[in-house]
């Protein structure tokens, strides 16, 4: 079957853009199957942002005529608006991608201390490559971080493990202002600690005062987060040297669930810091909220024939109409079904093996009859809406004369999968 | 019962009995179209000598996403569901088994150059996958206490394989007065998890991450000792245990 042989018509008029395909044909074999044999006249009923359609559909073989009165939304000057504003929030966040002139102590330098040393250029490596730890830990006391020794005891054990790694400690890799003269660069890089951090695993040394402390706290929260976020092959770690807290699984279900800290429970020396603090915190957030929303557009991409009706639709703008609360806890009743590894939900294609593994469990009776609602950041343009309407016609066509949907389970596992983007 | 009276399908060249000796199903052998001769392996290889496909390549990496994909466009499949390789050495033109969570498939490279016999073997795919559908089972969890040890305390972790039931709240309280009789019942947290892999690697690899998740939560963990134990249900059923405690430094 090609492209052309296909007609689909909404509201009396052929969508007929979809035909020019460049670069790689569409994969049209579920339709070979599915479509060419198709019959009748389909009604279809789903909520696009709360507004009920109602849509006819009526196939004659590769022909589908599609009824609704759906009305689309003006998603351009929203994402431009939207763009603005996080672009805003990056720069009041002061936050780099790439971050360069950052200096770091290798293993071997850690090995040789004895404590650990002020901001010396000389036993630095500036930018070097390879594995590198973002040391996070609270001063002992206001003149040196670790005076007896026992910060880097820890860090020397970690560092006899991994022999090439650099490691960047706040009082050794940054000039101290009361310390050393070159206050410029500490005032330019004490904002891009989250900058330095993204870049690298964290290290956590922990003790009883630790969580209280803003600037802690903070880099806990944002070495849980990096640790749960999808940075394909660079992927970032959180290890606790010592111990870690007792509370794991709440601080990682808390931090998933972007709940913001206790700020005024939080002590800090300098109260300056604290609105940057929660600027830096707010930007990074949307690392998730991002990563959620591409989660969803995989599914979105393995439908049949998306190729050829939604090739217009560029969904990573859906990010700013996400409501990610509501997305992420609707959608992780789901898939801690299949896997309890919270920060799994983030690796490439989790959502599309959910909805697999859906469809092929006793879970999915829980889904069959219930009336499907999408958010109209997913589904802003009538052919999208149209394309839908044929899908589920088509779910439905398949099932016909039963009450459950035994035949396309998965294209309809992967539809209420997509219903859970709120 | 032991089909000893039917004909053995046999290599038309030695002689020997087609099919693999591993757990597998369909069992399709290597047929010459010219000749109508079915032969084992050996014999195949030896007759298309050095014309041999590779198992790895993008040749290969294209015919497995061709026919994947129209084995699951078929079977109502996704593909990630399903893993597949080419092998050069096998004892049919497919082998197809039921894994914890998917499908595992392995092709005869030969078929690379044979579409007509790839259709057959999608339709044989297909259809075995109609008869052997997966049951997916939802996993659990269940946690009666996720407190830091101390010494006057105790956990027990339990794993259950997925297609099994996790015990009752009774089990557990039955189970304890067998595993820790001298425990208070309120000192003893249970932490149970049914298993996303029934066995194998990747079973281990889950349970070895929950444990050590754990353990870097817990403070001291090097004082921290866990030990098999055996304990039944109510109903008898024999289950394996591990008993954390924490011991004062020696």
């Amino acid at each position: 079957m090609t492209p052309n042989e296909i007609c689909l018509r909404l509201n009396g008029h052929e969508l007929s853009q979809f035909v020019t395909v460049v670069g790689t044909p569409p994969d049209l074999r579920f339709f070979e199957d599915n479509l060419r044999t198709a019959r009748g006249k389909h009604t279809v009923n789903f909520s696009v942002g709360g507004r009920y359609i109602r849509n006819r559909v009526s196939f004659r073989g590769p022909h589908v005529d599609i009824w609704n009165d759906f009305e689309p939304f003006a998603i351009s000057e929203f994402i431009d608006a939207e763009r603005k504003r996080v672009a805003a929030e990056q720069e009041k966040a002061r936050f780099l991608d790439a971050i360069e002139g950052v200096f770091y102590l290798n293993a071997k330098t850690i090995l040789n201390l004895e404590l650990l040393p002020t901001f010396d250029k000389s036993i630095l490596s500036k930018d070097p490559q390879g594995t590198k730890f973002f040391v996070s830990h609270r001063w002992q006391s206001p003149d040196h971080p670790d005076p007896k020794g026992e910060h880097l005891a820890l860090l020397k054990q970690h560092a006899s493990g991994h022999p090439t790694a650099h490691y960047w400690v706040d009082y050794s890799c940054l000039p101290q202002p009361r310390l050393v003269s070159d206050s410029k660069m500490f005032d330019r890089t004490l904002p891009k600690l989250t900058s330095i951090q993204s870049g690298a695993s964290t290290l956590v040394i922990m003790d009883d005062q630790y969580l209280d402390r803003l600037w802690c706290h903070v880099e806990h929260y944002i070495g849980v987060l990096f640790s749960q976020a999808n940075f394909g092959e660079k992927r970032r770690t959180i290890e606790y040297l010592g111990h870690g807290p007792a509370d794991a699984r709440e601080l990682a279900e808390s931090v998933q669930m972007l709940r913001e800290p206790e700020w005024g429970r939080l002590r800090v020396t300098k109260e300056s810091d604290i609105p940057f603090i929660q600027e830096n915190w707010r930007f990074l957030t949307n690392i998730l909220k991002f990563q959620l929303v591409d989660r969803f557009v995989e599914v979105f991409r393995t439908l049949p024939g998306k190729d050829l009706y939604c090739a217009s639709g560029h969904f990573p703008q859906s990010v700013f109409g996400l409501s990610y609360p509501d997305s992420l806890g609707r959608i992780s009743s789901v898939f801690r079904k299949f896997d309890w590894r919270t920060e799994a939900i983030y690796e490439e294609n989790s959502l599309v093996r959910t909805a697999a593994l859906l469809a092929h469990s006793d879970e999915f009776k829980k889904y069959e009859k219930r009336e499907l609602r999408f958010s109209k950041y997913l589904f802003h343009e009538q052919r999208q809406v149209a394309y839908l309407a044929m899908l589920l016609a088509l779910v439905r066509h398949a099932n016909r004369f039963r009450f459950r949907v035994k035949y396309l389970r998965t294209l309809y596992a992967k539809i209420v999968i997509m219903s859970m983007f709120c | 019962m032991l089909n000893f009276w039917k004909k053995r399908d046999r290599c038309s060249r030695c002689g020997k009995t087609l099919g693999s000796s591993r757990k597998i199903t369909g069992r399709t052998p290597i047929t010459l179209e010219q000749t109508g001769e079915r032969l084992c392996a050996d014999c195949a290889l030896r007759e298309v000598g050095g014309l041999l496909p590779e198992e790895s390549g993008p040749e290969v990496n294209s015919f497995l996403d061709e026919t994947i994909k129209s084995i699951c466009v078929k079977a109502d499949l996704d593909e990630t569901l399903i893993t597949a390789r080419c092998k050069v050495v096998l004892g049919s033109d497919v082998e197809i088994q039921r894994t914890a969570r998917g499908y595992d498939i392995t092709f005869y490279a030969l078929l690379l150059h044979n579409p007509e016999q790839t259709k057959k073997v999608v339709d044989y795919v297909v259809g075995w996958i109609a008869q052997n559908p997966l049951s997916i089972n939802p996993l659990s969890e269940k946690i009666s206490g996720d407190t830091a040890l101390t010494q006057s305390n105790a956990v027990v972790f339990l794993f259950i394989p997925a297609s099994r039931p996790l015990p009752s709240d009774e089990d557990l309280d039955f189970m304890t007065t067998q595993i820790l009789p001298d425990f208070p019942r309120d000192k003893v947290g249970w932490l149970v998890y049914s298993q996303p892999h029934d066995s194998g690697p990747e079973n281990h690899k889950f349970i070895g991450d929950t444990l050590s998740r754990w353990q870097s939560r817990q403070s001291n963990p090097e004082s921290i000792k866990l030990l098999p134990k055996k304990a039944h249900t109510q109903a008898g059923r024999e289950l394996i245990c591990l008993v954390g405690r924490k011991f004062p430094p020696s």
